[in-house]
């Protein structure tokens, strides 16, 4: 929704007096409710906390003080995020008994203490586990650019809260794709970083070898904001490039199962950046390795839950774990060690290029009614394929940018930005080089 | 038609490495095994879940990654 304010925007009209963050709070948290569950993203509205927190920051810039880069900015988190007082439901019923949580995560905390406001949880598939956000116990969440459609996952809700303007911000995370394919499918930015670069601390885990705190917004500028106050004054790992960027776009296994809607943007997109491609060996293994760690270590988190009572989980995730409980350790192992290995052989591919690109997801958001998607020439579901092209990445541990292609398009594609392992600035600034050149940008949804 | 030994030997080559399909019947064992009480109901999910992870195992085992060529604690990007 190009027209709704950045958050960097409402933060200085906040900071400057010309509105309020109990204005700014009050009209994020009126829209979900409008919108209602479905359409909005969120599962839950925390209007007494916002509103309280929302006054408080009031009060600091009547006092002449800053209350931070963020000013009065909503956000809403994807509902494993720990929020005090609260059951973090990580989207599944097994976790209705759990403890309410006694603390904030520490990334709400940060962004709250920059002045933010955190409005509300946000749907997605059950324990992450899953890229459509069809959820048996706390709904579908819809696609704002075609209500018939899955908003992908498995942070649906969070990509969904952003794209229909609601707020600026979500935080989210990233297993295997899980911000950067409802990214892609709504047309918003997704921020996946380099694992270990933001703080996971009361984040409900789902694969911790995997797992990354992200973020997603509709302004660059924003999520490079975002990434700012999370990373607490934390030191660059590096952007030493200076100059032109060297764009290669990643073939083979990234190339093969696009789709018909896919494919004629992205090489429109290619031709604009040079059309230089490279191979990236071992991709196809690499998603095997992590689709392994993720059944296994999945799995073993979820165990005493399965053994209580394997039927609390909706089928489709109680099938795959009860799948990964039986894997031997031996492959469980070697595709750890497949991981460390292919590490080491990918920091020699960015002596080729600086950023490389993917499509994030094969094509269009598919329909809720048939979530399907073709793949190797047959139909297969999408909510366990839909991350073909996030998957060998999260294994690598590399950063990654999703931005929608520019164009007439019928539904949001998105292009999944990848550098070097903790090169986000790098990223961040190609990024806004695609923008300027106008072969990026977010787009509305109908009204 | 009987081997012959050399060609005994050869098949014996051929399936060593290689997981035998699951069926229903090992799915309900390996539950039991790994004290896991679930409806039968689940088992033919469990199964075709099984065969798609042993699809991914078989690529990786495919590549024979020497076990000192690379950590598998090393959890660092």
């Amino acid at each position: 929704m190009t027209g709704s304010p950045t958050a960097i925007a409402m933060a200085a009209q906040v900071r400057s007096g010309q509105t309020t963050a109990v204005t700014l709070c009050g009209r994020a948290l009126d829209r979900a409710e409008a919108l209602g569950r479905e359409r909005s993203g969120f599962t839950r509205l925390l209007r007494k906390r916002a509103m309280l927190r929302a006054a408080a920051v009031d009060k600091l810039v009547e006092a002449g003080l800053d209350p931070g880069p963020l000013a009065g900015v909503p956000f809403g988190v994807a509902d494993l995020f720990d929020v005090a007082g609260e059951i973090t439901t990580a989207g599944s019923r097994t976790r209705l008994a759990a403890a309410f949580a006694s603390r904030d995560a520490k990334a709400i905390a940060l962004l709250e203490a920059a002045g933010a406001v955190l409005v509300g949880t946000q749907n997605m598939d059950e324990l992450g586990y899953g890229f459509v956000t069809m959820n048996a116990h706390y709904g579908t969440t819809f696609n704002p650019h075609d209500n018939a459609r899955v908003s992908g996952g498995a942070a649906g809700g969070s990509a969904v809260a952003v794209a229909t303007g609601t707020v600026p911000i979500s935080l989210a995370f990233d297993t295997n794709g899980s911000l950067r394919v409802p990214a892609a499918l709504t047309g918003v930015i997704g921020l996946k970083p380099t694992y270990g670069d933001l703080p996971r601390d009361g984040v409900y885990p789902f694969v911790e070898s995997l797992d990354v705190v992200g973020a997603l917004g509709r302004d660059l500028d924003d999520l490079a904001l975002v990434r700012t106050v999370l990373r607490e004054g934390a030191p660059e790992r590096s952007d030493t490039l200076r100059g032109e960027i060297a764009f290669g776009r990643l073939l083979s296994w990234f190339d093969d199962n696009i789709s018909e809607e896919m494919r004629a943007p992205l090489d429109a997109f290619w031709s604009r950046l040079g059309r230089i491609g490279f191979e990236l060996p071992h991709s196809e293994i690499a998603r095997a390795a992590a689709s392994v760690i993720i059944a296994a270590e999945g799995a073993s988190l979820h165990r005493p839950a399965l053994e209580a009572d394997p039927m609390q989980f909706e089928p489709p995730v109680r099938d795959r774990m009860l799948a990964g409980l039986l894997l031997p350790s031996d492959d469980y192992l070697a595709a750890q060690r497949f991981r460390s290995w292919i590490q080491g052989r990918l920091r020699r591919q960015f002596e080729l290029a600086d950023v490389l690109f993917t499509p994030a997801a094969p094509g269009f958001a598919p329909l809720i009614s048939d979530p399907v998607m073709t793949f190797e020439g047959k139909s297969i579901p999408a909510r366990s394929h839909l991350g073909i092209y996030t998957q060998p990445i999260s294994l690598m541990g590399l950063p990654a940018l999703v931005l929608p292609l520019a164009g007439d398009l019928a539904m949001p594609l998105g292009i999944q930005l990848i550098s070097a392992a903790g090169h986000e600035p790098l990223l961040f600034r190609a990024a806004r080089q695609l923008i300027e050149k106008g072969l990026c940008a977010v787009p509305a949804p109908p009204a | 038609m009987p081997l012959t030994l050399g060609a005994k030997e050869d098949a014996v080559a051929q399936d060593r490495g290689q997981a035998a399909r699951p069926t229903l019947e090992s799915v309900r064992t390996r539950m039991a095994e790994a004290g896991i009480s679930a409806p039968d109901a689940c088992t033919a999910g469990v199964l075709a879940n099984l065969i798609v992870l042993q699809d991914h195992v078989a690529t990786l085992r495919a590549f024979a990654l020497d076990p000192r060529s690379a950590s598998a604690m090393r959890f660092e990007a």
